[in-house]
């Protein structure tokens, strides 16, 4: 009996070593002449960027004084995480794909860019376009190509590069910029409004229901280089949008910092559902090198009956912390944050979700799939806020953590605030647990291999997760799984 | 007793009891049979008081008094009973406190003073020792850790002790064995006689082996389409609710 | 804000030195005030910028001017004392009046195996030995405890021998009497269970309708392998009185440990519980219910560490609010590297009655093992609606299902106190405060 116990606890710690060793597989660099600013950050690199982009005086003032608010503040300590000090002196702010000429099409782009989108499964040419989804590439700073924007364009969408959308729209950036995220919010965010380089836009106009499925594709290429993209949604009153965001890097020594910001708006009656599939390079096995993802989400629902769900599968990143969140402003309006988050090896992350409600009868679902493995460090963090206007509203949340391994961490850290409210309802719960020594029995029993059943069990923790991603992306996150957590399994 | 016509009910929006008409009377044993969701569960809360549950048209009567401007304590204390199906669970809430605060709203209605605790509580044993209860149960909370079967008697001992008038047993056979059946069917025909009417909801006729009814109505979809004495039950035992099929209404349209 | 806020109103009443009354004290006695009193005045009290005190405000006790009277000289009337005592719910009890023990009003039942002294008594017989494993328990002692430490004179002092049970508990009463100048009291109890021991203490703070003042106390309780110790806490403090309460407790192998808390009192009070099973085999149960009223405001923080395998932990904490009231939880469960076969559940649970009262819940885990079972959850909201109409369709009125669910919500708690006796007094309470 005693010797059955030692040969599983065997088999486990073997299969778990086999999962250290598992493969980054985008991990390769693209060979690419680059415009790049020098190393550094001062009030000229903040012009230098914002001229490079020849943008409106309105845009520039607003960095500056995101750059000077940013120089008051202090890095956040409050995370569970352990972050080598950052240089932000030695980081490069900029850095975008030398043009060779004007672009006039997408197939104008340089074939070494339409070769990394091709390797990393995101063809951009226009005869091979994924079908029914319209992808932004983004290339270290600045955004490479957009596909199907013109067919868009027929519905009132629009769907560019941020850049475009500044020159094209200066309106729109000016109402919505720093609406949902001003630029003092935190001290990543700021440091993003000062030099964001570019990013995404979406505008769905009234009572559209966008045709395809939207997506950026972020990917760092440059060495030492920083990526602060913003992506700005907008969904008018009766719209609906599904956008999907996927991310890789290549495998460095160095961490890289990744500063993102996003803000969704979604008005009267309208959907914005954002899925996103994170897998930056989490560094190798002893923790070296590996991006530093210190992203800033947040959507509001500022309509009535409006919705936002965020989807999340994390699998990347030596560090993420990551919070998206819904300001439920409307009534009626719901809120939802489905997430995975898988670490390994010596990955950190501090993921969760706010929910502000403020609106009557409203509504917010939180589930949180934690899985933790090697020597990694996994906390789910979480507000939800009740105030005294969000009369008759609810909260659900329910967020488990599996552990995988003796030698990682799985931690919890909600918080509840119900102020001046009597009305609405919050329920929190919340498990860890290692996986389950019978369900691993029986499924070995009825045949499957110890990395099959363990596969099997992960994805079946997840379902409540995957599920709600749209079918393109929930057979990659299935696969990010597999790789991520089960090595040789495939 | 009571008189239900042409009665509509919805939940959440959705239009589940679709013009019922029945009507009991007094010594009256009325079974509902039906197949899952044709609403038997929504009319005995209905008839309780529950507020989700909106009556949309039609009216209730009982004793010649309109239900449906009466708050469910007031239903209760005038003699409407329900046992239900799955009778909740109340931590921290005494049992036998429950029960005697229960039947002292009940008496002061009726102008009736305080039971005497000492009084209460051997009219409490005695009844929980006809239908086997255990007295352990009195000092637990209401329904708190009991069994599916231990739940139903505790239903049917409240039923004892208060001694309603008019008495819903929703579905008080489902999880029972065949000699708590027994026990619950005793109990109930105990209070049975010609002052006290029952409506028996049931999904299958081996209840009706133990408590006779005088009628049977057949529920399916939100209405009452046939109606029969005990009969009705021992061909529905045999045919199936599909035998039924295709019948919309046994009796008085309702617009 | 700054993280801690200066204070020095707190500890100006000890002039420029510290408290040496005590001839026959121990060095020990003055270095602990000593240090104490360096380590409070370094960082003054924590803001609400420090994460453990996030949502309780402490800087209102900076603005007050304290007083602290040891020796006070004007003599408080007997009757009067009399008149306020709560019953005693053991042959065995410590009386401290305004901080100080009470020989009058105490009586102590000479036992086999068990020492019971008041902390002045056992400082001036120079028993110095009892006190070596002070401060042992707990986490890193906080400004609180530095404040407690620099005024150290009195408090009960128990040591359970070993294998001894005594068989009734000691019942220690906190009672502020005509406390006029926003006075303070520092009491500090240390107990120990020696192995294989058992014994029950409650601890009970009160205090006339009038007096301001501020209550900040330790009892520290060291469980020796195979031990059991079950603590009660009733406070029911005036609403115009401060209460910070630590109990830190350090549990070795194989020991049993039953926290129970009941809340009534205060202005603001502040419950901290620490239990660290720093031996295997060892269960931590931590009971707690609290009703609050007016601008009252409670914060329960706990600490449960799994330290060692095979340990096994259960949380409770139910609560309910009117008025303009404000609860806090803020519960963490820590399982240690290697702490393997844990089994932790953690609930706390509010019930807002008033849409003018606020809770904020903090309950978190922290896991560095593999093997283990741990759970918690959170709610706050209002009463059952299927309940209520249980209740009603048997006749009971709307207020009367009210007042029953309500009272039920916090019996659910109070029944998982063993002693029937504080249990009954505590129905006693909750019968009188709930009113719908």
């Amino acid at each position: 009996m005693d010797r059955k116990i030692t040969d599983k606890k065997e088999e486990e710690r073997k299969l778990f070593k086999e999962l250290e060793n598992s493969e980054y597989k985008y991990g390769f660099k693209t060979e690419i002449d680059m415009d790049t600013v020098g190393k550094g950050l001062n009030e000229d690199i903040v012009r230098l960027i914002s001229e490079k982009k020849d943008e409106p005086d309105f845009l520039l003032e607003w960095r500056l004084r995101a750059f000077r608010h940013w120089k008051t503040m202090e890095m956040p300590d409050w995370a569970h995480l352990k972050i080598n000090p950052i240089d932000f002196q030695e980081i490069i702010y900029y850095a975008a794909p030398k043009k060779k000429k004007e672009l006039k099409s997408l197939d104008e782009v340089d074939e070494e860019i339409i070769d990394t989108f091709n390797r990393l499964g995101i063809p951009l040419e226009e005869q091979k376009k994924l079908s029914g989804v319209a992808v932004d590439a983004v290339f270290d700073s600045v955004s490479v190509a957009t596909t199907f924007s013109e067919k868009l364009k027929e519905l009132g969408v629009i769907f560019c590069s941020f850049s475009e959308a500044v020159k094209n729209h200066p309106e729109l950036i000016k109402k919505y910029l720093g609406s949902v995220v001003p630029y003092r919010d935190n001290f990543f965010a700021t440091l993003n409004s000062a030099v964001f380089s570019d990013g995404t836009f979406c505008y769905i106009p009234k009572g559209v229901i966008c045709p395809m499925d939207l997506s950026s594709y972020f990917r760092i290429n440059t060495a030492n280089i920083g990526q602060f993209e913003r992506t700005l949604i907008i969904a008018e009153e009766r719209s609906s949008v599904n956008y999907l965001e996927g991310c890789t890097a290549p495998m460095r020594d160095e961490n890289q910092l990744h500063a993102a910001v996003v803000e969704l708006i979604a008005l009267d009656d309208a959907k914005i559902k954002y899925s996103t599939v994170q897998n930056w390079y989490p560094g190798d096995k002893e923790g070296k090198g590996g991006i530093y993802n210190f992203v800033t989400k947040r959507g509001i629902c500022k309509g009535d009956n409006s919705k936002i769900s965020w989807t999340q599968v994390e699998t990347g990143s030596a560090i993420t912390w990551k919070y998206p969140s819904c300001i439920l402003k409307g009534d009626n309006s719901v809120g939802e944050f489905y997430s995975v988050a898988v670490t390994n090896n010596y990955q950190q992350a501090d993921t969760g979700t706010k929910m502000i409600h403020l609106g009557k009868n409203t509504k917010s679902t939180i589930i949180s799939k934690g899985i933790s493995g090697g020597h990694s460090n996994n906390s789910y963090r979480g507000l939800v806020r009740m105030t005294n206007s969000a009369t008759n509203s609810r909260n659900f949340s329910q967020c488990d953590s599996l552990l995988l391994g003796d030698k990682c961490g799985a931690h919890t850290f909600p918080y509840i605030e119900i102020h001046e409210n009597n009305s609405s309802k919050v329920e929190h719960e919340a498990t860890t647990s290692r996986i389950g020594e019978n369900q691993l029995f029986y499924l070995q029993q009825r045949g499957l291999s110890m990395e099959d059943a363990v596969s099997m069990i992960v994805n079946g923790f997840c379902k409540e997760v995957l599920n709600e991603l749209p079918m393109e992306f929930a057979v990659e996150a299935q696969k990010l799984l597999d790789i991520s957590l089960e090595g040789s399994v495939g | 007793m009571l008189k239900i016509e042409c009665l509509n009910v919805e939940i959440d929006n959705k239009e589940i009891l679709k013009g019922i008409n029945l009507e009991v009377n007094k010594g009256e044993i009325h079974a509902i049979m039906g197949p899952n969701g044709s609403g038997k569960s929504t009319l005995t809360q209905t008839i309780a008081g529950r507020e989700e549950y909106s009556i949309r048209s039609g009216s209730i009567l009982y004793k010649g008094m309109d239900l449906s401007k009466m708050a469910p304590e007031i239903r209760a204390r005038e003699g409407i009973f329900a046992a239900f199906q799955y009778p909740i669970e109340i931590p921290g809430v005494n049992n036998t406190y429950f029960l005697r605060t229960a039947l002292n709203a009940v008496r002061k209605h009726k102008g009736l003073e305080d039971v005497e605790a000492f009084d209460f509580l051997k009219l409490v044993k005695k009844e929980m020792k006809e239908i086997g209860m255990s007295e352990d149960m009195l000092r637990r909370s209401v329904n708190e850790g009991f069994s599916g079967g231990e739940k139903k008697r505790n239903e049917i001992l409240q039923l004892s002790i208060l001694q309603p008038d008019l008495a819903i047993l929703d579905e008080t056979d489902s999880g029972l064995d065949i000699d708590a059946l027994k026990i619950v069917s005793e109990g109930v025909n105990r209070f049975h006689g010609p002052e006290k009417s029952i409506i028996l909801i049931t999904h299958y006729q081996r209840l009706l082996d133990y408590i006779k009814p005088d009628f049977v109505h057949v529920l399916s979809n939100g209405r009452i389409i046939k109606s029969g004495g005990s009969e009705l039950a021992l061909e529905l035992e045999e045919r199936g609710y599909d035998w039924l099929n295709g019948l919309s209404e046994a009796e008085g349209e309702c617009k | 804000m700054n993280r801690f806020v200066p204070a020095d109103n707190l500890i100006a009443p000890l002039g420029g030195g510290t408290l040496r009354k005590w001839k026959n004290g121990g060095k020990w006695a003055e270095n602990l005030r000593k240090n104490g009193k360096s380590e409070f005045i370094k960082t003054g009290i924590p803001s609400t910028r420090i994460e453990e005190w996030k949502y309780t405000d402490l800087t209102p006790l900076t603005k007050m001017d304290f007083s602290f009277n040891p020796d006070k000289t004007d003599p408080i009337d007997n009757a009067l004392i009399e008149k306020l005592l709560p019953p005693k719910l053991s042959e065995c009890s410590l009386v401290f009046v305004n901080g100080k023990f009470s020989e009058h009003f105490s009586f102590v039942h000479p036992t086999k195996g068990l020492f019971i002294d008041n902390v002045r008594n056992v400082i001036k017989s120079g028993r110095d030995d009892v006190f070596e494993c002070i401060g042992k328990a707990g986490t890193k002692p906080d400004a609180l405890t530095n404040l407690n430490r620099a005024y150290f004179n009195d408090g009960a002092v128990i040591r359970i021998g070993k294998d001894i049970d005594p068989g009734f508990p000691v019942h220690l009463i906190f009672l502020a009497v005509n406390a006029k100048s926003s006075e303070m009291f520092h009491p500090g109890n240390l107990i120990i269970a020696e192995e294989g021991s058992k014994f029950s203490l409650i601890e009970e703070y009160t205090g006339d309708p009038d007096s301001v003042y501020f209550t900040n106390t330790i009892t520290e309780i060291h469980i020796k392998d195979r031990a059991s110790v079950s603590h009660y806490k009733i406070q029911t403090e005036n609403h115009s009185s401060f209460h910070v309460g630590s109990l830190n407790v350090i549990q070795g192998k194989d020991t049993k440990f039953f926290s129970n808390t009941a809340t009534f009192g205060g202005a603001l009070t502040r419950n901290n519980i620490s239990a660290s099973m720093n031996g295997p085999g060892s269960e931590s149960n931590i009971e707690g219910l609290y009703f609050l009223k007016g601008a009252q405001h409670t914060d329960n923080h706990t600490e449960i560490f799994h330290n060692f395998p095979s340990c096994k932990s259960t949380e409770n904490f139910n609560g309910v609010l009117d008025g303009e009231s404000r609860a806090v939880f803020d519960g963490k469960i820590f399982v240690g590297e290697g702490s393997v076969q844990t089994d932790s559940t953690q609930s706390s649970r509010s019930l807002l009655l008033s849409g003018s009262a606020s809770v904020d819940s903090k309950p978190a885990l922290e896991i560095y093992a593999d093997d283990v079972k741990c759970s918690h959850s959170a709610s706050v909201g209002q009463l059952d609606t299927d309940s209520l109409y249980y209740l009603r369709s048997r006749g009971i009125g709307h207020n009367e299902a009210m007042k029953i669910l309500t009272s039920g919500f916090l019996k659910e708690i109070l029944e998982k106190f063993e002693n029937k006796d504080v249990s009954g007094k505590i129905e006693n309470l909750l019968n009188s405060e709930i009113k719908v």
